[in-house]
């Protein structure tokens, strides 16, 4: 069953129908649904964002979409959490859940909160269902960049959102854990990185890769340092001050990072609140920048952060 | 010859009214045991929701550890609900109860709270969850008093009509 197939079976009936008959018949891969209480259900294929028909196709026009009522919603969550939704209490607090195959669905609706923490969603109006999607060898180009007479290098990869960065860093952790050989731990505070599911990864990652799924990336890069001597830490999204004091132990240690984060250039990086201190050390010896300007994972930049002021490479 | 069959006769009478005696006080014994069961079963259940498992898991672990058609019913809805087919909960749940409900041992009244169950078994809060259940659990163990006390009573009362009344048959005819 190929990785989008099984999306179609946590939809519920109307939705499920549609959603296979066009994965049967649109070229291009499903990318995202969104569903929300009455209004059409949207699907994104093809870097297009379109309304859902109930015969599969994608239309420009709303009023062929499939309605989505509150009923219709309510079975999706039942068969997205296999009727366990209370099992998903930690992950609804923020504000997605990780589905078997890797799947993130965001979702919105009534805030419940005790102070300023979140204690639940209830009434679910809105569901992002991101469907995963793996590239397996989308990192050969950058691999010879940041591979060294020492080994890997410390690599930063800085882009937008949804211009696959994660996508890259999976294939990236893939390549160094069963070509280079090397033991990879990975800190998947979202489950993006190996979509893991009862905690056991739904991506490819490679045969000596460990995950500490669902863990705070600070916390989590400590704990696999301490017990499952790693020789590479791979981490998405950095940019907490409290991250910083763990990959400067991590760095101290002589374990390889591979992290990513938001921005759009390398100036993004150097004037991110925290950063400085990172950019100061040098803490990154590759730091690869990409955009969406020709596709997700378009490589537009890699600099050698050891040489002078930030020498580019590509 | 006739005097031959017509002892037998009424020793068949005799015998099937001390059955039928036996068998309304060991009916008792069977709903009493059922009762049981379905407790151990709600527990385990909340047990297994407490730890976060899934409701599947729940499920098939209670399908594992408790015998019989209970079991079964538990077996079935984790098989269900691993099957995706689009129904929800509460139809599965109902459903699996009403088709194993000759296996169960338990009355009109207890199947319907049974099947009430379902209902509340989606819930989004593992602590409201386990409150219906402990709610469940509350009244099976009220209708185990109940029943237990009723044996108590009547249950020395069949045995004995079913003899008694065996015996007046055969007096009576003879």
């Amino acid at each position: 069953m190929q990785k989008q197939d099984t999306i179609s079976r946590i939809l519920c009936p109307p939705l499920r129908e549609a959603v296979g008959r066009m994965i049967n018949h649109t070229v291009y891969p499903l990318e995202e649904i969104r569903l929300r209480v009455n209004r059409p259900a949207m699907a994104y294929a093809g870097r297009k964002k379109m309304f859902l028909t109930s015969q599969g196709r994608l239309s420009d026009s709303e009023d062929e979409g499939i309605q989505v009522t509150s009923a219709m919603l309510e079975k999706t969550l039942e068969l997205m959490s296999n009727y366990s939704l209370y099992a998903y209490e930690q992950e609804l607090k923020n504000g997605y859940i990780t589905l078997e195959g890797g799947h993130r669905v965001g979702l919105c609706g009534k805030v419940v909160a005790d102070g300023d923490r979140i204690k639940t969603i209830r009434f679910i109006s809105s569901l992002n269902i991101r469907i995963a999607h793996e590239i397996i060898g989308c990192a050969d180009e950058i691999m010879p960049w940041i591979r060294g007479a020492q080994g890997i290098y410390h690599t930063l990869l800085i882009s937008p959102p949804r211009c696959g960065k994660t996508t890259l860093l999976r294939d990236l952790i893939r390549q160094i854990s069963d070509g280079e050989k090397m033991q990879v731990g990975v800190v998947d505070e979202r489950s993006e990185i190996a979509g893991c599911y009862r905690g056991i990864p739904q991506n490819t990652v490679g045969l000596r890769t460990d995950i500490l799924d669902g863990c705070p990336k600070q916390e989590g890069m400590l704990m696999l340092l301490r017990s499952m001597g790693p020789q590479v830490i791979a981490v998405d999204e950095i940019g907490r001050i409290e991250e910083i004091q763990a990959i400067t132990t991590i760095v101290n240690s002589g374990v390889k990072l591979l992290c990513t984060i938001h921005g759009n250039s390398l100036d993004d990086f150097l004037n991110k609140p925290g950063m400085d201190e990172l950019a100061a050390n040098r803490v990154f010896q590759r730091i690869i920048v990409l955009s969406g300007r020709k596709g997700p994972g378009t490589l537009e930049q890699i600099y050698d952060g050891e040489k002078g002021d930030y020498a580019v490479l590509l | 010859m006739q005097f031959y069959c017509k002892m037998m006769g009424l020793c068949f009478l005799g015998l099937t009214s001390a059955m039928a005696g036996l068998w309304m006080s060991r009916r008792m014994d069977v709903r009493l045991k059922e009762y049981k069961e379905l407790k151990r079963a709600l527990y385990i259940l909340a047990s297994e929701i407490r730890y976060s498992a899934s409701l599947s898991d729940a499920a098939e672990m209670v399908g594992k550890r408790i015998a019989g058609g209970l079991g079964r019913v538990f077996t079935d809805l984790s098989e269900d609900m691993d099957r995706k087919e689009g129904k929800s909960l509460d139809e599965l749940w109902s459903e699996g109860v009403r088709k194993r409900q000759r296996e169960l041992n338990l009355d009109e009244e207890d199947c319907m709270m049974l099947c009430s169950l379902g209902k509340h078994l989606a819930g989004q809060d593992a602590e409201l969850l386990q409150n219906q259940i402990a709610l469940l659990e509350q009244y099976v163990q009220d209708k185990q008093e109940r029943l237990a006390e009723e044996k108590r009573t009547k249950g020395r009362m069949y045995k004995s009509l079913g003899i008694l009344g065996g015996i007046l048959i055969m007096v009576v005819l003879l």
